[in-house]
């Protein structure tokens, strides 16, 4: 008898998902083939050794941040708008993404800091308090060739954490601040393939955003509702980096 | 939290508004209470998925917050830890991915971040940080799928569910990261038999 025993069958019976049966067939095919023997060896990873190699990594979790005490829909603060905004993306965009085409269009870098910073909510930075980011900051600064330590002290908003992302294999700084109503705000620097524009506001994924690209980089100061109030931090910030 | 049950039978009897009304309050308590307690699954579950500490940060936020939000959504006789885990999976997939965060994006983090350290100590602890680091390294969706079923402790139906996925699919991902890990083994304890 040499039914053929697939490496899934096999998976399953180590993982005890088989009835009595089918147990019992594959022990039997066991004994009967030598080969499958040597296949079962090649899958049986200790799965003990999986669970505590990560029960391990649990004490390293961040603590839980403070939730907002009311329930957000009850609430008609702008900062929870941003959610309800990334859901309503997210639906279109992940429409597309199943059933578009395989080439999607080169994203657009302000589009992609929008679509990030969509998801932030105040809880997003709660831990975050500014300190200790000078080091951060500096090692980021050279990295860009500019200085970005200026950029920190911005009227109306609150430094809180800077971040090294990335668009299209270059690096992106991403410097996030809060209002003092608590709506996250933040500063995104990359270089672009653009030519030099001076700054311009418009919505982005329901956000408040200004842009502007000089000398090859690309600024964009996104965050909130109010145009007025970005473009105001626009041209602080163009002054500053 | 007896006391409203309670009042809701007393109250409403068979009327559905007001069922609903001290239901709807009395999930949003129970998931307030868990969720400090599920809450380093619930990252260790978003650093399986997302494959990066700071995405997993975010993503643990994002599906506590949705959880709340949601909580009338969440049936009482279902799996709390499930519940919040699919939510934290359709944040990623479907926001995340717009975003492009994921590796196959273009929004990659290019952070220096040590992945979290597994606590130092004795060198059984080795042996368990390598296979640590050999479950990070397989695809996504394997890895996801190892850690529902060999640290979760699911069942392949559960996971399935979960994951919106066949059991068919389930059994080939585990098999695959099976083999994966096993290969990734075989250098050191090769061979000699």
């Amino acid at each position: 008898m040499t039914e053929h025993v697939s490496d899934e069958t096999l998976t399953a019976f180590l993982d005890g998902e088989l009835s009595a049966d089918e147990s019992a067939a594959v022990e039997s095919a066991l004994t009967a083939q030598p080969a499958l023997a040597q296949r079962l060896a090649q899958l049986d990873v200790v799965k003990d050794d999986i669970a505590m190699a990560f029960d391990e990594i649990l004490p390293s979790a961040p603590t839980m941040p403070d939730l907002p005490s009311a329930s957000p829909r009850a609430k008609s603060a702008s900062p929870f708008m941003g959610l309800a905004a990334a859901a309503a993306v997210g639906a279109i965009i992940g429409f597309g993404a199943t059933f578009g085409t395989s080439a999607p269009s080169a994203p657009d870098w302000k589009e992609a800091i929008a679509n990030y910073q969509v998801l932030y909510v105040p809880e997003t930075l709660a831990t975050a308090t500014g300190q200790d980011q000078a080091e951060r900051l500096e090692t980021f600064s050279e990295r860009l060739g500019l200085p970005l330590k200026e950029a920190t002290i911005v009227d109306g908003l609150t430094f809180r954490r800077v971040q090294m992302l990335g668009f299209e294999a270059a690096p992106l700084v991403q410097m996030a601040y809060v209002s003092p109503d608590g709506a996250p705000f933040a500063f995104c620097i990359t270089e672009v393939g653009e030519a030099d524009y001076a700054p311009k506001t418009e919505n982005l994924s329901g956000l408040a955003a200004a842009h502007w690209v000089e000398d090859g980089i690309g600024y964009l100061i996104i965050g909130g509702d109010d145009l007025d109030f970005v473009n105001g931090l626009a041209a602080t910030l163009a002054t500053k980096v | 939290m007896q006391t409203s049950f309670t009042i809701a039978r007393n109250l409403g009897g068979g009327d559905p508004i007001i069922r609903r009304l001290f239901h709807q309050r009395t999930s949003e308590d129970e998931i307030r209470e868990s969720l400090p307690d599920l809450y380093p699954r619930l990252w260790r579950f978003a650093l399986a998925l997302t494959g990066q500490a700071h995405h997993a940060d975010d993503l643990a936020q994002a599906a506590s917050l949705r959880a709340i939000e949601k909580a009338d959504k969440y049936q009482a006789d279902t799996k709390l830890d499930a519940w919040v885990f699919t939510i934290a999976r359709r944040i990623w997939l479907n926001e995340m991915r717009a975003a492009k965060v994921r590796n196959e994006g273009n929004l990659v983090s290019l952070d220096a971040i040590e992945l979290p350290d597994p606590r130092s100590g004795p060198e059984t602890n080795i042996l368990h940080r390598e296979v640590f680091n050999n479950v990070m390294a397989l695809p996504e969706a394997q890895r996801v799928t190892v850690l529902l079923v060999y640290v979760e402790g699911y069942a392949y139906k559960e996971a399935a569910d979960m994951l919106d996925i066949p059991i068919g699919t389930v059994m080939s991902r585990l098999s695959a990261a099976r083999k994966r890990i096993q290969e990734q083994h075989m250098p050191r304890e090769a061979r000699q038999s």
